[in-house]
């Protein structure tokens, strides 16, 4: 290119930059709803779109990661809903905390298996994931007897979905330190710089000496433990273990990633594309669920047109690591 | 309903809400949209728990839920008071009379073209003396 | 000096003249023209990022000018997309090849005819087979019409390229770096045919940067930089290498000899290294400040050996000792801790992360020095890197840019620094280091390398590029059919190593 290049941006430019495309997409969608669906902008329904958007949000975190790297994951749906399973036949035998904690071991095993088969073993992630949704899923109807299993209610139990740290509830708060840790980790670790190599051209990952098969496995490992985070807030909501807890959460933390600018092909991602992703699919599935216009029929294909539009364009915008 | 109840009015309906969370957040929605929302009837009873779920979140107990099914899950809250009622299907009775038409078209005898066995209503107040024998199998069936 | 005689200059084929364009801020072209002449070869030069591919893309139609005219025969024309230069006898053969491996040669050459024919069969649509062994001839092609593409070689796969060219009616040929990949024998043959089609009336314009292709086959040069043309068609005949030169970077280049340092002592030992269990077993051992040439001709396998040492290819056996530290060769993060740098051959493939910014890039291989508790500190890694970016002189100096924005230059001397910044680098691999580079980046990264063997690096340098070794080791290695072959010293005669290369002693 000639010498002549563009201008350094100005101040407000660098802000301009600094700020994905998907945010001004949450902002028009924001004020479009506010408008045209009744009862939108209340605080009641304002905190609804939280909640959903907190738990999603959750596991989109660890689907970010995955993206980055290069990767996807598709065994979200059933390693929350096994560990739902898991955390409700154990809670009458060894109480609400252990039993938790076991439902994450249980996400955890899952992003163990899937670590391990990809990195070390070098099965492709698209088949190896589904592979592991599927497995988890039948495990999940196998351990449950095919029922949805009621958890004894009780007050530690309904703690995460429902109670407030100073005011604010639960699944907000851990919503906020799941974006918080994935923005350290995307922008400022090490092993998150390795991510993006390692998802951006995984031979010149290679040929500069990076363990790329390390990289790999923690980088599942870790979207797991996000994984972990969600499960237990989601059990506790639902307040049952339940083999179907989210059958889509998978497919919604990819369209979340992708509404937000996050290329699938790896090596981009940022943390405020997620936030906004997430934040535009639950202002939708919101808006759907209250608006007149659109009531039993699902999904209108209007908004779905225009996630997918805006979908191309946020990817299209070269926005890489913070 | 129009006839019997003409002051009950169906505000909303969803057909896209198939698990217990998603009837929760549907739920959850509804009471904002709806401030004079009195009860919520959910196809299954998996989703009535979900209903159930979200009104105990949201403090609502002056909406009553009501079901079908008779699952563990729904005698649970009936039990409990959370669920208004619930029907259930007289599902041998509905074997045994489509067996009874089967045997009948086997023997080229004559069938009949409706056979009417209505659901039975379930409240907390029948739940210990209903008569489930035309509903459950008897414990010593086995397939 | 072309020694064919083509026909005598008469009215331009295609004609630019003042060609202006831009991409958003970035003005790629801003006063350009190019005047080519039918039956004459035409040589396009500049530095990258001059404009040259712009300016191509304006010619071939794949893309319009903000101002400025082409002229087709002298009337005034626009391209409104590849089509229509086509149509109109402008055919471009790029760098990648766009055949289609997995079809035969015949229905490669039908590629066009299928494309727009109208008939539902493929057969009927398919180039008559006479016609085709026509087209076959006139690039002196002789390959089984049958014959799969991907069983072609990489030059027998361009002359078909341009024999689907030929058959189009080309009257402009344009090619983009046609000898990067081929042996000195393809070359020859391809240079035969680019005659060839000139005395039969088409014009042919060729990018390049090998200089000494350029005088041996252009008749006519002209050069571009930072966007205007700085010479048109000028005659090759009359113009000396420094004249070029000079039209190309503005100054002159200085041609320094380079000196180097005499080795130290051994730094390097390289024991029972064998690419595969069959194969022959290497022992090197290479001293600090040396610089080591692996010679070979395209596909000899001297690049595969050198990157063997570095351990950036899987091997059957072998170790690779730095001072009192072993690693295991096929291992590059063993390597990598041993203070082994590697640059690889093909950057885009194996060495750049095209979103990361420059300073991303360079820093690849010492992450470590800058993060502590896990967290990387960006500050302490720009001041690492700094330095070495403008000692390589990155241009334009703005190393927060992705680097898949960088010409293909400062994209090498990217990934030249992030071998250069492992600290303690003891040895260097650098594989086909100026491939793609132009000629001021170029001496650049010459003088980079040179300057690290005289700080003590060892340097091991694997380059198809003879004039590049030679110029550049201390001792060469010559590689063939995968075999390492007897060590020749600095000063060498060009011949002698041709020799070894090609396995016939010189006369």
């Amino acid at each position: 290119m000639s010498s002549v290049s563009a201008p350094r941006p100005s101040g407000l430019g660098r802000i301009l930059d600094m700020v994905p495309f998907s945010f001004w997409m949450a902002i028009l969608f924001f004020a479009l709803f506010a408008m045209t669906v009744e009862r939108f902008a209340t605080t009641g329904n304002l905190f609804n779109i939280a909640r959903i958007a907190a738990i999603l949000g959750i596991v989109t975190c660890g689907q970010a990661i995955v993206l980055v790297l290069g990767g996807i994951e598709f065994s979200f749906a059933s390693s929350v809903a096994l560990s739902s399973v898991i955390s409700v036949v154990l809670m009458p035998h060894i109480g609400v905390v252990p039993a938790f904690l076991a439902g994450m071991g249980t996400c955890l095993a899952i992003g163990l298996i899937n670590a391990t088969l990809i990195a070390r073993f070098e099965l492709p992630a698209f088949l190896v994931t589904l592979g592991t949704l599927m497995a988890g899923h039948g495990l999940a109807q196998v351990i449950a007897g095919g029922l949805p299993l009621d958890a004894p209610a009780s007050e530690a139990f309904t703690w995460p979905a429902r109670g407030e740290i100073a005011g604010v509830p639960v699944p907000i708060v851990a919503a906020l330190l799941a974006v918080g840790t994935l923005h350290v980790l995307l922008a400022h670790s090490l092993i998150g710089r390795y991510w993006y190599m390692t998802g951006g051209n995984i031979e010149a990952a290679r040929t500069s000496g990076i363990k790329v098969r390390t990289v790999l496995f923690w980088g599942y490992v870790a979207a797991a433990g996000f994984c972990a985070a969600a499960a237990v807030i989601l059990t506790s909501r639902v307040a049952s273990g339940h083999p179907e807890l989210w059958p889509t959460l998978s497919f919604e933390t990819i369209a979340a990633c992708a509404i937000g600018g996050i290329p699938l092909a790896g090596g981009q991602g940022r943390t405020a594309q997620v936030v906004c992703g997430v934040l535009i699919i639950a202002m939708m599935q919101n808006a759907e669920c209250l608006s007149k216009a659109m009531g039993a029929r699902g999904t209108s294909p209007w908004l779905v047109a225009q996630a997918g539009k805006h979908g191309r364009t946020s990817g299209s915008r070269g926005s890489r690591i913070p | 309903m129009k006839k019997s109840f003409p002051d009950v009015k169906v505000i909303a309906e969803s057909r896209t809400a198939l698990n217990r969370a998603a009837a929760l957040k549907t739920t959850e929605d509804w009471i904002q949209r709806f401030p004079d929302l009195h009860g919520v009837y959910a196809a299954y009873d998996d989703l009535g728990a979900g209903v159930v779920a979200a009104l105990q979140a949201a403090k609502r107990d002056d909406i009553k839920v009501s079901t079908s099914n008779l699952s563990q899950t729904a005698s649970d809250l009936l039990a409990k008071g959370q669920l208004a009622c619930t029907s259930i299907q007289q599902i041998v009775a509905q074997g045994r009379a489509a067996l009874q038409q089967a045997l009948a078209a086997a023997e080229k005898k004559t069938v009949k073209a409706n056979v009417t066995l209505p659901a039975l209503l379930v409240t907390a107040d029948n739940l210990k003396s209903i008569d489930l024998s035309n509903v459950t199998a008897p414990a010593s069936y086995h397939p | 000096m072309s020694d064919q005689v083509c026909a005598r200059p008469g009215l331009p084929v295609l004609e630019a003249s003042g060609i202006a364009k831009a991409y958003g801020a970035t003005r790629a072209l801003e006063e350009a023209s190019l005047r080519i002449l039918p039956s004459r070869v035409h040589a396009l030069l500049g530095e990258n990022g001059a404009g040259k591919s712009t300016l191509v893309k304006v010619l071939v139609g794949a893309t319009t000018a903000d101002s400025g005219s082409l002229k087709l025969d002298g009337e005034p024309v626009v391209f409104a997309s590849v089509r229509d230069a086509f149509a109109a006898g402008i055919i471009p053969i790029y760098q990648n090849l766009s055949l289609f491996p997995h079809l035969s040669v015949r229905e490669n050459l039908s590629a066009f005819a299928l494309g727009s024919s109208r008939s539902l069969s493929a057969r009927t649509a398919l180039v008559a087979p006479e016609q085709a062994r026509q087209w076959l001839d006139q690039v002196r092609l002789a390959v089984d019409l049958s014959a799969p593409v991907s069983s072609l070689t990489l030059g027998e796969r361009q002359l078909l390229e341009i024999a689907r060219g030929v058959g189009q009616r080309c009257r402009v040929l344009v090619l983009d770096e046609p000898t990067a990949s081929l042996t000195p024998a393809e070359t020859e043959r391809l240079f035969g045919v680019i005659r060839h089609l000139c005395a039969n009336g088409s014009a042919i314009v060729f990018i390049s940067h090998k200089l000494d292709e350029v005088e041996a086959l252009a008749d006519d040069i002209t050069i571009l930089r930072d966007g205007r043309t700085v010479l048109d068609a000028g005659r090759v005949s009359s113009l000396s290498r420094q004249e070029i030169v000079r039209g190309m970077i503005g100054s002159d280049v200085e041609r320094v000899v380079m000196d180097l340092d005499e080795p130290r002592e051994i730094a390097v030992r390289v024991r029972g290294l064998s690419l595969e269990p069959a194969s022959q077993v290497v022992d090197l051992d290479i001293k600090a400040g040396e610089i080591l040439g692996f010679a070979g001709l395209v596909g000899s396998g001297a690049l595969e050996l050198a990157a063997a040492v570095a351990g950036a290819r899987h091997v059957a056996s072998g170790t690779v000792a730095v001072g009192a530290q072993i690693a295991p060769a096929g291992d590059r993060a063993r390597a990598l801790e041993a203070g082994i740098g590697y640059v690889p051959s093909d950057r885009v493939q194996e060495g750049l992360f095209p979103f990361l910014s420059a300073t991303e890039n360079v820093s690849a291989s010492i992450l470590g020095r800058f993060s502590t508790y896990g967290l990387v500190k960006r500050q302490k890694e720009e001041r690492l890197v700094r330095p070495w970016l403008s000692r390589l002189k990155l241009n334009p100096f703005r190393p927060e840019k992705p680097a898949n924005e960088f010409s293909g230059g400062n994209q090498q001397k990217l990934i030249l620094c992030r071998g250069l910044s492992i600290d303690p680098l003891k040895l260097l691999v650098i594989l086909e280091p100026t491939r793609g580079v132009d000629i001021g980046a170029r001496e650049m990264i010459h003088r980079a390398i040179v300057e690290a063997a005289h700080d003590g690096v060892a340097v091991v340098l694997a380059s198809t590029d003879l004039d590049e070794v030679l110029s550049l080791s201390h001792r060469i290695y010559s590689v063939r059919q995968g075999k390492l072959g007897p060590a020749v010293e600095r000063g060498t005669g060009r011949d002698v190593l041709m020799g070894h290369l090609t396995g016939r002693s010189s006369p």
